[in-house]
This record gives C-alpha cells, sequence and structure tokens, in this order.
C-alpha cells in the first residue's frame, strides 16, 4: 500500500495512463478503419519491405537493440533477422519499501513504476520478391532502425527484347 | 503529505489531457512510446521507445509539472520504391506524465542512443530517503 503512494507521488495517476492508452488505441482503430495504413501491430521488431526493378529494401524497428546484437542472414530468398534486447534493468525487484531499505546495503534493488518494453530475443524471416545478389547485402543499425539493402541478382532481371522489324 | 501532492497535480493532468496537440508541421500519425520506468534510491529513471527518433528530434519539456516527450522521426519512406510488406508506419510520438514536486525538475538529464530515450529524474532532497548517523555518546 505505501509503495502505491509512493509511485503516485512522482507520476500521473494511473487513470491518466490509461486515458492516454485509449486514446492512442482509439486513434489507430479509427485510421486503420479508414484505410489509412498508420497502425502499429504492436509486435516486437516490425518490419516493412521496399522493392523496385533493381533493388529491395527491408527497414526494422529495434529501438534499444545494440548493433552487436542484431544479425542478419540470406539464404535464398529468404533474409533472417535476427535481434536481442536487454532489459532496462538487471537491479533486483523490490517488493516493498521496507524490503529496500534492508537490501539497499548489499544490492541496489529498484521499483517498477512502468513495464511496458520487453526485452526480447527474436527472430524474424522474411521472403524476398526475387533473388538478390548475396555480395550485395548492406545492413546499418541508426536510431533504433535496422536498414537492409538488397541488390537484384543480374541473371533475375527481366530482359527487354527489342522487336526488329522484319 | 503525499495526499496534499496529489491533490495539486490533478488539475494539471486534467488540462494536459484535453490540450493534447498533434505537431502542425508534420501530417504523420502520433504514437505513444512504450517506457520504462524505474525508481532507484536517488533518481527515477525513463527509457521510452523512440525508433527513427535522433537527438535533433526530441526536445523534452517540463512545464508546470507536465514533463512532455515528444519524437519526430527522421525516417522518411526510400523514393523509388514501392511497398510490398508493410508491418509499422513511421510515426512521431508523443507522451506526457505528470511530475511531482517530488522530483527536481532543474537537475533532469536526456540522452538518446539506439533509438532510446533514457530521462534521469533526480529525488528533490526531500524526497530521497535520509540516513541518520547514530553516534555513540
Amino acid at each position: 500500500m505505501f509503495a502505491d503512494h509512493l509511485s503516485n507521488q512522482y507520476w500521473a495517476p494511473t487513470a491518466f495512463r490509461d486515458l492516454e492508452r485509449m486514446v492512442d488505441e482509439l486513434q489507430r482503430a479509427f485510421t486503420h478503419g479508414l484505410g489509412r495504413a498508420s497502425w502499429r501491430d504492436g509486435s516486437h521488431a516490425p518490419v516493412n519491405v521496399w522493392a523496385n526493378d533493381d533493388a529491395i529494401a527491408v527497414t526494422a524497428e529495434l529501438p534499444g537493440v545494440d548493433p552487436a546484437s542484431v544479425s542478419v542472414g540470406l539464404a535464398g530468398d529468404t533474409l533472417t533477422i535476427q535481434a536481442k534486447r536487454a532489459a532496462s534493468t538487471t537491479s533486483p525487484l523490490d517488493s516493498t519499501s521496507t524490503e529496500k531499505t534492508a537490501a539497499g546495503a548489499k544490492a541496489e534493488a529498484v521499483t517498477w513504476h512502468r513495464r511496458e518494453r520487453e526485452a526480447y530475443d527474436l527472430s524474424r524471416t522474411i521472403g524476398l520478391p526475387y533473388h538478390v545478389d548475396p555480395a550485395s547485402v548492406e545492413a546499418r543499425l541508426k536510431n533504433g532502425i535496422l536498414t537492409v539493402a538488397l541488390r537484384r541478382a543480374e541473371a533475375d532481371k527481366p530482359r527487354r527484347i527489342t522487336v526488329q522489324a522484319a | 503529505m503525499f495526499g496534499s501532492l496529489m491533490k495539486k497535480e490533478l488539475p494539471v493532468t486534467a488540462a494536459a489531457a484535453s490540450s493534447t496537440t498533434t505537431p502542425a508541421a508534420t501530417t504523420r500519425p502520433v504514437a505513444v512510446p512504450a517506457v520504462d520506468i524505474i525508481e532507484r534510491d536517488t533518481l527515477l529513471e525513463l527509457h521510452a521507445d523512440l525508433p527513427g527518433v535522433d537527438q535533433t528530434g526530441v526536445e523534452v519539456t517540463l512545464d508546470h509539472g507536465v514533463l512532455t516527450i515528444p519524437g519526430r522521426t527522421q525516417q522518411t519512406t526510400p523514393t523509388g520504391f514501392e511497398a510490398v510488406h508493410r508491418e509499422y508506419q513511421p510515426v512521431d510520438f508523443e507522451r506526457r506524465f505528470s511530475v511531482g514536486e517530488a522530483i527536481d525538475g532543474a537537475r533532469i538529464s536526456a540522452s538518446i542512443s539506439n533509438g532510446v530515450l533514457t530521462l534521469r529524474l533526480p529525488k528533490a532532497s526531500a524526497a530521497q530517503p535520509k540516513r541518520i548517523t547514530v553516534t555513540a555518546v
């Protein structure tokens, strides 16, 4: 009970947060319902795939993922993205304020007031629309967005056949 | 003591909720970023997922007890490409929190790395746990 008071001391009451969420959900549902693709499906590492005749760009949202914790693999027409994200803290959980004082001397205990960012260790596979040149693959992670650039294999490019007048 | 703090916060909270506006400069939808809030002995730590946002796109403000976290994404859709598969839409972010007097507003610090904003909100000295040394007489 005391812990509840302590959390409310610093942050808005839960009702405020719930209102925020509700507005977000409504906005999401409403715009999606209208057919405008302004939605987020809530899954980890959402992926977009962009393509033209010569190249493919794959982007994925990976906020909080260290570049060293991402690997990108290509097998045939399948791109694999593996990513690992750590939790915000590994400090021991604190259930009551009294325990915290007692444990404070050994390891710092923490209290979570919001826990919405999940840790994950995931693998996504993406089917590519055509054969790509494995040597052309470039991956970059910037501001939590992974971008993988792939070029179409020469052998896979559509040929233009000139029609000659007989 | 906690009760009086809360009473002060509530009207501010209500005002913030009713005056929610989207940035005029963009037509991108605005999403509520996921956050972790962790309390330590002397401070609160807030981590917010802001994929696509760098330090130029986030200007955290504290105004009349309302902490606003905006996030303008740098990500643009690649030109000359067609979307063949979509699981997300680039969005801007905004989230507000009501911050009590137990936080020392002047000493809030922020950093952003890998699309995650980290705010450190030091507790006001009055709200910090006191250690009273017992001296032998």
